[in-house]
């Protein structure tokens, strides 16, 4: 059988994981709209994390990895819940989760969440990851000109729904 | 002052979550990774449950082959005269030979060539007929002006999702999820492929290769799969569809039977035994293995030319042999129920001998990267 590797846990494991809890939740969260969910969808990719780490820990960004995976859940999850929600439609109303969030964090995730997934995915990871949009157009598989057509695209999106930012900054920026 | 937008989104960033369960996480992935050593060793009763469902249920559309294959040279070479007594008594051996492959790898190729879907018409409840192509490939629209092919790939779920609201000449299209992309003939790109992972040749694409009921979706990255899924789309009964999602998830597999219109399914969970799952929904069946040219071992699979032959005479069957280092088609044949080699097939196996399966060979083969057994996977 073989030995088991992660016991007790790596200190250098355990360290990252703690230092990138947050943000990642924070980052998902925004991707999904809902911050329950982006807890267990960080949970998952930590588990992930933890399963390779062997391999992670050898790696030079290793939060690119575990964005990559977070995301990648994420998109599960949306998968998911669609059908969930067309079984809920026919079965009953939707069930409403009350958060406890100030409304202009629920309406800028709201906001977010609606947008269409690959918009989406260049939004957070330019503007809330902060990487560069070469690392983003790496992690999407496109070329930076597409990154930037979909976080311009985006940023338009989000000014027509909410309208809560300095929007000709991001313009300029995007 | 309004903030720019990194501020306004990084100011979501929850002031406090609860702590990350560290330990929790480490086990999930032990779990995990023991499952994955363990190939297909926890495929559980579930999974049989599932695949039953698929066996006993009245034959739709494309259907489980059981005509015999035959060699080139006219020689039967069905499962009994290969020593093996019926499909589901090599499966331990396929499912070993199975398992080395990425799931994904494996899954894209089969997928791309078990399909010769009809369109599939759902019948929503209230009688309004909807017309849906997942992922829909025809010579025509599939190859451009290059040679090159053009795919375009429908995340499934988003699809369903669609299908109910589309009113675009009833084609389901989900714009969000939509992805074209062009590569060179013969070719696929790991990272521009990531959502679709299909590769086709330009030699498959006839009219007969439409992929319209299987869409792996979300595959690898890095070497390693994350997570895959593919929709098998089955009608069991006139007005009923069901979907079939087999998805690698962190824990576990899972069977995901799930909702089409009205018709609530199973949903469970057990390991996913892909092999089974396209044998038995497909007609894909693992054929042994056979010499390619350079007298190395492939894995060949074979699949109905059309659906429709399955049940007949002349049933004509492709062979699909795959490299048993990285699941790479290293040929193509296709022979019909007398032996006799069928045009179509690209033939780079010429004339090389199918020789007779034997199970008990496959682990002898040092170029094969076999996965534990499942007899010996107790976790």
């Amino acid at each position: 059988m073989t030995q088991e590797r992660h016991e007790p846990a790596d200190a250098d494991l355990a360290s990252f994981c703690h230092g990138e809890h947050r943000r990642l939740v924070g980052l998902l969260a925004l991707y999904v709209g809902d911050e329950a969910t982006a807890q267990e969808l960080a949970q998952d990719a930590f588990a992930r994390l933890c399963e390779h780490w062997d391999r992670v820990c050898r790696m030079t960004n290793r939060r690119a990895w575990l964005n990559r995976v977070a995301l990648n859940l994420a998109r599960s999850w949306f998968r998911r819940r669609s059908a969930e929600r067309r079984a809920q439609r026919r079965h009953g109303p939707d069930v409403q989760i009350e958060e406890s969030q100030p409304a202009d964090v629920l309406a800028v995730r709201g906001a977010v969440a609606a947008l269409p997934p690959r918009q989406r995915t260049a939004l957070v990871l330019r503007y809330y990851a902060d990487l560069p949009v070469a690392d983003v157009a790496a992690h999407m598989g496109c070329a930076e000109g597409t990154v930037r057509a979909l976080t311009h695209r985006a940023i338009g999106a989000l000014r027509e729904r909410a309208g809560l930012f300095d929007y000709e900054e991001a313009h300029r920026e995007a | 002052m309004k903030p720019d937008i990194a501020t306004l989104l990084m100011d979501t960033t929850p002031d406090q979550v609860p702590p990350l369960d560290l330990e929790r996480a480490i086990r999930r992935g032990r779990r995990h990774r023991i499952a994955k050593r363990a190939g297909g060793g926890t495929a559980g009763l579930a999974v049989v449950a599932a695949v039953a469902l698929i066996a006993v249920a009245p034959a739709r559309g494309p259907s489980v082959g059981v005509t015999d294959p035959v060699a080139s040279d006219g020689t039967s070479v069905s499962p009994s005269d290969r020593g093996v007594e019926t499909p589901s008594s090599d499966m331990k051996a396929a499912r070993a030979a199975w398992d080395h492959l990425t799931l994904q790898e494996a899954v894209d190729r089969l997928i791309a060539l078990s399909a010769q879907a009809p369109d599939i018409e759902l019948p929503p409840p209230d009688g309004q007929a909807l017309r849906t192509h997942s992922l829909y490939l025809t010579q025509e629209s599939g190859v451009d002006q290059e040679n090159g092919i053009v795919d375009e790939g429908i995340d499934t779920w988003s699809l369903l999702e669609d299908v109910e609201m589309s009113d675009r000449g009833g084609v389901g299209w989900s714009q969000s999820a939509r992805a074209t992309t062009t590569r060179p003939a013969g070719t696929v790109d790991r990272a521009e492929t990531r959502e679709l992972a299909v590769e086709l040749r330009p030699e498959q694409l006839g009219e007969r290769f439409r992929i319209g009921e299987g869409t792996p979706v979300d595959v690898d990255w890095g070497g390693d799969y994350d997570e895959q899924a593919v929709t098998i789309v089955e009608q069991f009964d006139p007005g009923q569809w069901q979907g079939l999602v087999a998805t690698e998830e962190p824990d576990t597999a899972k069977w995901r039977n799930f909702e089409f219109f009205g018709h609530t399914l199973m949903d469970t969970t057990a390991r996913i035994d892909l092999l089974e799952l396209l044998t038995r929904a497909h007609g894909v069946r693992y054929e042994g293995v056979v010499p390619d040219l350079a007298g190395r071992p492939a894995i060949a699979f074979s699949v109905p030319y059309r659906p429709s032959d399955t049940d007949g005479a002349d049933a004509v069957r492709d062979w699909l042999l795959l490299s048993p280092d990285d699941a790479s088609p290293v040929g193509t044949e296709r022979f019909d129920s007398r032996g006799e080699h069928v045009e179509g097939g690209s033939r780079t196996l010429l004339d090389a001998e199918l020789v007779p399966f034997d199970p008990s060979s496959v682990q002898e083969l040092p170029a094969w990267k076999l996965s534990t057994p499942p007899e010996e996977a107790s976790g």
